[in-house]
């Protein structure tokens, strides 16, 4: 019996049976709209389960797998795995990814004060980093059609997304006081979930959520155009430079949004929207968070500038900027972070979402992070928390850790010792392969906190905690002894230069002056 | 059928998954004996399983509800998947909206 089949059972005679439960693949849109059906409803329909989304995570585990072997697998060696090529079973893999993504909206458990385990936790988020790299591996690998017409496959997942997500908001508005819930899972807490899932992770699709859940958007399945899926070709290139396509790319110029239900409103001011890109990207935080529609456009022409140096194309690599110092804060951050990906992507607005791409096109998403950067996590703001002490928050014990991550470098932004992570690199003599002397040669040292072998290593510690790190390795075991050039010997000039301006700086009265205070505050 | 079982395994060893977990046998596998003339009523099978069944004695009457559809195949009112497809929800309206396909089921017979 498949899935979401409301059904009764009269016993003629006398019997015994034996049942079974079970997820299947091919049928996961009923799947996905059975456990909706029994969420929003609670008890009153349906037998209730503990906390068997577990399931659908190992699925997608097992569909990742797979696919990061060969996208092009055999079929029928794994009839377990969704087939991608047909619409059903993208739509399956976009149906159980939908589930998996919204998944602190789903889960009472969220609801409630009772928390749930670290190690589910984890599980969680890695799960929706494997939907994601599914998704990435679909881009690269597929083309899809709307109705015939090219179509960034990103844009399909993303509707499919936020028609579920206003599905949810609406059922649980509609239903309320219909059957019997619990007062934690409100239609308000659902809606403040789900509101702030998207906020978090895809604010661009704000603006159309809210449009479809003051439309009442009612259905849990796909219900754009048709879809056909092709292996990507040479045929589905288009550059973002305009002049870089031949008039047979133009003409297969992929959609940059849906005709029939736009996700982005007013698409049509992105040339308006160029001529002020630089404007936007230099406004305070708070300016740059206004509009989500201008966010994206402001972002498709810095593309087009060529900001972040991205010479790509459609639907081929995945970058992200790597190792960057400036800091940013965390709007200018997540303008960037799409920036770099809109780029590879055909300048549309991709995740800002913590869905980081790596140089070899792999997804670095933390897998354990639901969206909050910082602070205590609460299940009521729709993100699941982040477990302080998980063994995936170590990046050499994540699964696709090969740098560190935006959300990672959002935390250090607004951490106290910001400025302690950031500095030194700018510092670094380019001769000499080491920092340079810091202010502590040329300024005189405060009387207050005593002479120049006092304060050294506070300074150290406090302002250059790399400087004292590369002092210890780099040009002592670099640097050859016999070489009468060597760095070496410059930096030990350097050395007593410092010494002794620091020495010769330091004005001996004020030294003792902290030792009067003392004795005399002592004698008092 | 079962992809979750084959994902249990398939599944285990990946980064992220709790390997400590034990296969939920006690929540998926189950068994009901009935006396004659019981019934239960119209509902879904919770957390969106599929589901089979096998006799073992005796026989059932299992009544399958489904989404009325047009000749072109299109979903007309009661669509089980729509957010509208439990509003009005009662014995009455369910026969009014959906259709029905009973299968008695005896000894040996796999739903």
């Amino acid at each position: 019996m498949a899935p979401n089949t409301p059904h009764y059972v009269l016993t003629v005679q006398d019997s015994i049976l034996h049942g079974r439960f079970m997820y299947s693949a091919s049928t996961s849109q009923s799947t996905m709209i059975g456990f909706i059906h029994a969420f929003i409803n609670g008890f009153g329909i349906t037998n209730q389960h503990q906390d068997l989304l577990t399931f659908l995570r190992r699925e997608m585990a097992m569909w990742l797998k797979w696919y990061k072997e060969n996208p092009f697998f055999s079929r029928s060696v794994h009839p377990h795995v969704p087939d991608v090529l047909t619409a059903e079973g993208l739509r399956d893999i976009m149906a159980v990814g939908n589930m998996l993504e919204l998944a602190t909206v789903i889960d009472r458990r969220c609801y409630l004060a009772s928390s749930l385990t670290q190690k589910e936790l984890v599980e969680m988020g890695t799960a929706r980093s494997m939907y994601r790299q599914i998704l990435v591996l679909i881009t690269r690998n597929f083309a899809i059609a709307v109705d015939g017409r090219q179509i960034h496959p990103a844009l399909v997942f993303r509707r499919s997304l936020v028609e579920f997500g206003a599905a949810l908001v609406v059922y649980r508005q509609e239903m309320d006081g219909k059957f019997s819930h619990s007062l934690a899972c409100t239609p308000e807490k659902v809606k403040e979930k789900t509101i702030s899932f998207f906020e978090t992770h895809y604010p661009n699709l704000i603006p159309r959520l809210h449009q479809l859940i003051e439309a009442r958007f009612e259905f849990l399945y796909w219900t754009g155009p048709r879809l056909s899926i092709t292996p990507h070709t040479d045929q589905h290139r288009f550059f973002l430079r305009d002049h870089q396509n031949t008039h047979a790319m133009k003409l297969n110029k992929p959609l940059e949004d849906f005709i029939d239900a736009p996700l982005y409103p007013s698409p049509s001011n992105n040339l308006s929207a160029r001529k002020g890109i630089d404007v936007k990207l230099k406004r305070s935080p708070k300016e740059s968070c206004s509009s989500v529609d201008e966010q994206r456009l402001s972002v498709t022409s810095a593309i087009d500038e060529g900001i972040g140096g991205l010479q790509t194309e459609n639907m081929t690599r995945h970058s992200t900027s790597k190792g960057t110092q400036i800091p940013f804060t965390s709007a200018q951050n997540t303008k960037r972070r799409s920036m770099s990906m809109d780029g590879v992507e055909g300048g549309l607005d991709l995740p800002e979402d913590g869905v980081n791409f790596n140089d070899n096109g792999v997804l670095n998403d933390d897998p354990i992070n639901f969206g909050q950067s910082q602070g205590s996590h609460s299940m009521d703001k729709g993100s699941a928390p982040e477990p302080a002490s998980s063994p995936l928050t170590n990046k050499s014990d994540g699964p696709e850790h090969h740098e560190e991550g935006v959300d990672a470098v959002d935390k250090s932004i607004d951490s106290p010792a910001k400025h302690l992570r950031k500095r030194p690199k700018t510092a670094r003599d380019p001769v000499t392969g080491r920092f340079p002397i810091p202010p502590l040669s040329t300024k005189p040292v405060s009387p207050q906190k005593g002479g120049a072998k006092d304060k050294k290593p506070i300074v150290d510690a406090s302002v250059h905690p790399a400087r004292g790190v590369k002092h210890k390795g780099e040009p002592l075991a670099q640097a050859p002894v016999g070489s009468s050039k060597n760095p070496g010997e410059a930096t030990t000039k350097k050395r007593k230069a410092s010494k002794k301006v620091g020495e010769s700086s330091t004005p001996p009265k004020k030294e003792v002056k902290p030792r009067k205070t003392r004795s005399s505050s002592k004698k008092k | 059928m079962a992809s979750n079982e084959e994902a249990w395994q398939e599944a285990r060893e990946e980064k992220g998954i709790n390997s400590g977990r034990t296969f939920p046998s006690n929540q998926v596998v189950w068994a009901a004996a009935s006396t004659r003339d019981s019934i239960s009523s119209m509902h879904l099978d919770g957390s969106g399983f599929a589901t089979s069944i096998k006799v073992i004695t005796g026989l059932k009457y299992w009544v399958l509800a489904s989404s009325r559809r047009n000749e072109d195949g299109k979903i007309l009112e009661g669509d089980l998947g729509s957010v509208m497809a439990f509003k009005d929800f009662s014995p009455d309206v369910c026969h009014s909206l959906w259709e029905f396909e009973g299968v008695l089921l005896g000894p040996g017979n796999i739903l």
